[in-house]
């Protein structure tokens, strides 16, 4: 087993003095993606979840944000993988969306 | 905000790229570090802005005016004010109803009359990092050990911060203001291979795992309700260990990941704790922001390991007092501290003992007097033993009052009642919370440097493939941090 770290900060000065990871142009462009992904792939369950906020002003802000995001995952039927896993997998009770 | 959140990942995906717009201008760059924390802090609750904004005037020229003196006398004044500002402000936001309700318990219990004032004090989320954080800061220039920020801004960007500032870890200002006054530059690679890894591993571990244990076996047992039976007391105790594990750890691997991606590093906080072979190992590998908090300015003032005997295990049992009193204002935090204290003493004490059976059986050479035994044998049965013990403590940490504590205990001695949480699924999610602790430390290296290797659109597809997979594991909601009511 590994000895614990004597100074936390360890791993991270070394990790930083031997240029571990990637320009910041390339992380800037895969964080990018992983937003525009996630929000496809989790798009109508965000909306959903967002509708079940209590009713107000901050419910109808994110409710706005929150319809394209559900609109296009489901145009695009990304909504469907994570909808598969959770009625097969996580056996989850769905809410049905009314579009 | 809490982290995995809607809310928190378009904040966070505003200041991600206003970091990186304006990291080429260190003066504004704190300024927004600065701001973007306060508004963070701000969205919890406004109202206790000003507290972090006294705190940040007070202690950033409190140590400007120490590092200046020059008498030590004056010195050691300036510094005992400081303390006493901070240790007052937790002390008030913190301890104050704990305090007169015990003082109202005592007085009656004596018959005099007492009448303290019943005030309802909230307590300000974060108080207790950021407290500490400002006093590793002040004490560190009290020792000499640093000089003071250069910019108010800077320390105030460093007290906020908002990837630790509710939950930890507790940074030192000597790790990180560094970084702040000589901020990264853009040419500067980012170390997104470990970062990825972290905050998924962390959303991971505590929307699946540590809401699962909570919800299946936990909060079932120590709830006040219906009895349970040994068996099922003792793996929701184990639940509940490994619960806590997950949450906590969660939240620090996250605060790392997130500090990561815009170009600061934090410290580790967690290195498989369960894998220790004795009570002093697991606090260098639990928490471990807080054990060397706690070992650096409390346990060597009072004279840490070197003086007397009798000492040194007056000084662990008293650090480990405060260090459970500071996890909360209850008397089942004090003995869970105490137990831990009171421990470490005793492990000192037998320790002599422990390495003579140990060379008897051959243990550590291979070779002795006795019988020869498989070094795998003797540390697989001391982790066991040392889980039990922190098991064992852990009961007084969760459980809300002493009455709750003591069912436990007497649930213990119930072995003819019905088991009913031992189910193939409850064992599963123990067991992968358990293992969780590979991913501890850098043992997972080689998947960090290997998704770094990828193209960064397959790096953002995966990722964003991982978090669905949780997400569609996961309970509906997000419950707070366990760490958030410290």
């Amino acid at each position: 087993m590994a000895h614990p770290s004597q100074h936390g900060m360890q791993i991270g000065d070394d990790r930083a003095a031997a240029r571990k990871g990637l320009p910041l142009r390339s992380v800037l462009l895969a964080v990018g993606v992983f937003y525009v992904a996630a929000a496809l792939l989790n798009g109508v369950r965000i909306y959903e979840e967002t509708a079940r906020l209590p009713y107000g002003r901050w419910r109808t802000v994110w409710l706005a944000v929150a319809w394209p995001l559900d609109r296009l995952s489901a145009m695009t039927r990304l909504d469907r993988p994570r909808a598969w896993m959770e009625r097969h997998l996580a056996q989850k009770e769905l809410d049905q969306h009314a579009k | 905000m809490l982290f995995p959140t809607v809310s928190f990942a378009l904040f966070f995906m505003l200041v991600l790229g206003l970091n990186w717009a304006l990291i080429r201008r260190p003066a504004l760059w704190a300024w927004f570090l600065l701001a973007s924390s306060w508004f963070f802090y701000g969205w919890w609750d406004w109202r206790f802005l000003g507290l972090l904004a006294a705190s940040t005037i007070v202690n950033h020229w409190g140590g400007v005016w120490l590092y200046r003196t020059r008498g030590a006398r004056a010195r050691h004044a300036w510094i005992t004010g400081l303390i006493v500002f901070n240790l007052g402000l937790l002390g008030f936001f913190k301890y104050y109803g704990f305090f007169v309700q015990n003082a109202y318990l005592l007085a009656s219990r004596l018959h005099i009359p007492c009448s303290l004032p019943l005030l309802d004090v909230i307590l300000p989320i974060g108080l207790s990092f950021f407290t500490f954080h400002a006093l590793s800061y002040v004490i560190d220039i009290y020792r000499g050990e640093m000089t003071p920020a250069k910019r108010m801004v800077g320390f105030g960007a460093y007290l906020a911060y908002f990837p630790h500032l509710v939950a930890g870890p507790i940074v030192r200002a000597g790790d990180i203001l560094p970084q702040i006054e000589r901020p990264p530059t853009r040419l500067e690679p980012i170390d997104i291979g470990r970062a990825a890894c972290l905050i998924l591993v962390g959303i991971f571990k505590k929307m699946v795992i540590a809401n699962s244990l909570s919800a299946r076996m936990a909060d079932p047992v120590f709830a006040g309700g219906a009895a349970h039976s040994a068996p099922d007391t003792i793996l929701g105790v184990y639940a509940y260990a490994v619960q806590i594990y997950c949450d906590f750890s969660a939240y620090s691997d996250i605060a790392i990941g997130l500090a990561l991606l815009m170009g600061l590093r934090f410290p580790i906080n967690f290195d498989a704790p369960y894998f220790s072979l004795s009570l002093q190992e697991f606090w260098r590998r639990w928490h471990i922001s807080l054990s060397s908090w706690l070992r650096d300015y409390l346990y060597v003032p009072l004279g840490g390991s070197r003086c007397a005997p009798w000492k040194i295990y007056r000084n662990l049992i008293l650090t480990f007092l405060l260090g459970g009193l500071w996890h909360g204002a209850a008397w089942t935090f004090v003995l869970w501290g105490a137990l831990h204290g009171v421990y470490l003493a005793l492990e000192r004490i037998l320790q002599p003992f422990v390495r003579t059976a140990a060379a008897f059986f051959g243990v550590r050479s291979g070779t002795g007097a006795g019988r020869r035994w498989p070094t795998w044998i003797a540390h697989g049965l001391a982790r066991l033993w040392l889980f039990q013990v922190v098991c064992l403590a852990w009961i007084f940490f969760r459980a809300q009052t002493w009455d709750d504590a003591t069912r436990l205990l007497g649930a213990l001695t119930d072995w003819k009642g019905a088991v009913t949480l031992w189910t193939g699924i409850n064992l599963s999610v123990l067991a992968i919370g358990f293992l969780s602790q590979f991913l501890d430390g850098q043992r997972i290296a080689r998947v960090w440097d290997g998704l770094a290797r990828l193209p960064p659109v397959v790096i953002g597809l995966i990722a964003a493939a991982v978090l669905t997979v949780i997400l569609a594991f996961g309970p509906e909601g997000v419950a707070p941090f366990i760490y958030f009511q410290f």
